[in-house]
């Protein structure tokens, strides 16, 4: 994955996450799932770190789609064979928490095997309104900054702290840490944005593209992906 | 190969056929910063920096050196006074197109490194200018390999420990070759090895006649690197301007600043020396002289 073409990637998994957001097919999300982790398993990435990354999307959206299928758990429906297995709500959960699972773990392997300044030269190259690239851009950098920021301020607190915390005192720290975390990030931001601009970035930063090329190897993840949405269609009609 | 006379004439450079007059490449003339919250950030400076010459801000923390090079780079707008870059008055009309020619590296090498890998950082400053790809990579290429950053161009800089976290920085600025360098602490916080290569690389861009600016509180690196002085107080004025000899050798006009002259120096003044060395290298001389010498005092 690491290999190929960034535009061809780029657009192979986007088709494959706007795939998973129109099909309602627990098969197709099923496949795209394990497409992704053979792609990720024979480009090396490590199958745990896509799994944990992609979770962090997953576990807020079952919180977030829970209590949809507990409320409609009435709506049993009777089929030839008799009941259904699952109510109407937990397979709406169910295909729910594979398509997000699948359009995450898509994107998480876009990301992991790219690298995100090679995304914005390829969005550029798509022709991508100028002012949107901007955006991802900025909240790339300074989520990166900040997450790092944060980071640090936890650390140096955790090493003066000598006893267990009360509930009373973890939410006061913790507003303390909210209220410096916020001070020394704007201090971050302001300096970022003067190394920014001393080595003349002005509104709209410029990134040199990538060195395209398309190979074998693009030519297969294109076919591995034609499948794919074809197998989608098929079993959407 | 160009000669400057350190001494007597420091304007006058000799290129091996024609004497040529120096021009100031920074000059800053009654400068006053306040920071927003009211804060006294420089008071009065007055300073002048040749072309090709190699000075040190020095003075102890908080004495508005970090404060005076942003100010040089545009980056904050005087209060008061002038600053001239390259000959021209510095305002928000040409900042950018004078910040072309400068590199400015910051204090701490994290708000320098912002992208995802190092070799995105190298290529961030010639993109921003529209520089040839072909050639930047060969620019970052030779910047890289000076710097010994080699193996780690694909790497995250927050993966790099802080003296490689601190060439990235300075070659960050370098593949841009700007002809004046703006360098805030630049061997703070490194290792010895970091240090000398970084030493070395800034002895080799003041030959090639690069035009440098650096602050330190570190007077033990001011000898090898600096031709020129100029020393702040904590009450963010100028105090004094000159040759490096002549204030590393003044211990009550730095102990009013607030600082101590080179170790070496130090030790020669307490033993009694009237001119004593400023390096390592110096001592090591004045301590033979004195070891073949009859009468010790008098050499």
């Amino acid at each position: 994955m690491q290999k190929l073409d960034a535009r061809v990637k780029l657009l192979g998994l986007t088709s494959l996450i706007v795939l998973t957001v129109f099909t309602k097919s627990a098969v197709v999300q099923l496949s795209v799932l394990l497409v992704c982790y053979m792609l990720s398993y024979l480009s090396g990435i490590s199958l745990s770190r896509l799994a944990s990354r992609s979770l962090v999307i997953i576990v807020p959206t079952f919180i977030i789609a829970l209590p949809r299928a507990i409320f409609s758990f009435n709506t049993f429906s009777v089929n030839a064979l008799g009941f259904q297995p699952f109510s109407n709500g937990l397979s709406f959960l169910i295909v729910f928490i594979l398509r997000i699972a699948a359009a995450s773990t898509a994107l998480v392997l876009l990301i992991s095997s790219t690298g995100f300044s090679k995304i914005l030269s390829c969005l550029r190259w798509f022709k991508v309104p100028k002012l949107l690239l901007w955006i991802m851009a900025v909240t790339h950098r300074y989520l990166i900054l900040l997450a790092s920021e944060l980071h640090r301020l936890a650390l140096a607190r955790e090493s003066r702290v000598y006893k267990d915390l009360g509930i009373r005192e973890v939410w006061s720290e913790g507003g303390r840490m909210l209220a410096s975390f916020l001070m020394k990030s704007i201090e971050r931001g302001k300096r970022v944005q003067m190394a920014t601009v001393s080595r003349n970035g002005g509104t709209f930063l410029k990134f040199y593209y990538p060195n395209f090329k398309v190979g074998v190897e693009e030519w297969l993840f294109v076919a591995l992906i034609a499948v794919l949405i074809f197998f989608g269609m098929v079993m959407n009609i | 190969m160009v000669i400057r006379c350190t001494h007597c004439c420091p304007h006058i450079l000799w290129d091996g056929d024609e004497y040529l007059t120096s021009k100031p490449v920074v000059k800053v003339e009654e400068l006053q910063y306040i920071y927003q919250d009211g804060t006294v950030g420089v008071e009065h400076a007055n300073l002048v920096v040749d072309e090709g010459e190699c000075a040190a801000i020095v003075g102890p923390n908080g004495s508005g050196k970090s404060t005076l090079l942003l100010l040089m780079d545009g980056l904050l707008k005087p209060t008061k006074g002038r600053i001239h870059i390259f000959g021209e008055p510095l305002n928000e009309k040409n900042a950018k197109r004078l910040r072309r020619r400068i590199g400015l590296l910051m204090q701490n090498p994290d708000d320098m490194l912002f992208n995802n890998t190092v070799l995105e950082d190298l290529e961030f400053g010639p993109a921003q200018l529209d520089m040839p790809k072909d050639e930047v990579e060969l620019s970052i290429d030779r910047v890289a390999r000076r710097l010994g950053l080699g193996n780690l161009l694909n790497k995250p800089p927050y993966r790099l420990s802080e003296g490689e976290k601190q060439r990235a920085a300075l070659a960050s600025i370098l593949v841009t070759e700007p002809d004046l360098l703006l360098l805030d602490e630049p061997t703070a916080q490194v290792d010895l090895d970091s240090k000398r290569m970084i030493l070395h690389i800034l002895n080799e861009l003041k030959a090639e006649g690069k035009s440098i600016i650096f602050t330190t509180h570190d007077l033990n690196l001011v000898p090898y690197l600096a031709s020129k002085i100029i020393l702040v107080d904590r009450s963010k004025r100028v105090k004094a301007e000159g040759s490096v000899r002549t204030i590393l050798q003044d211990i009550h006009l730095l102990q009013t600043c607030g600082l101590e002259p080179p170790d070496i120096t130090k030790l020669f003044i307490d033993l009694g020396f009237r001119e004593p060395p400023l390096t390592i290298e110096e001592g090591v001389e004045a301590l033979t002289k004195i070891l073949t010498c009859s009468k010790p005092r008098g050499c």
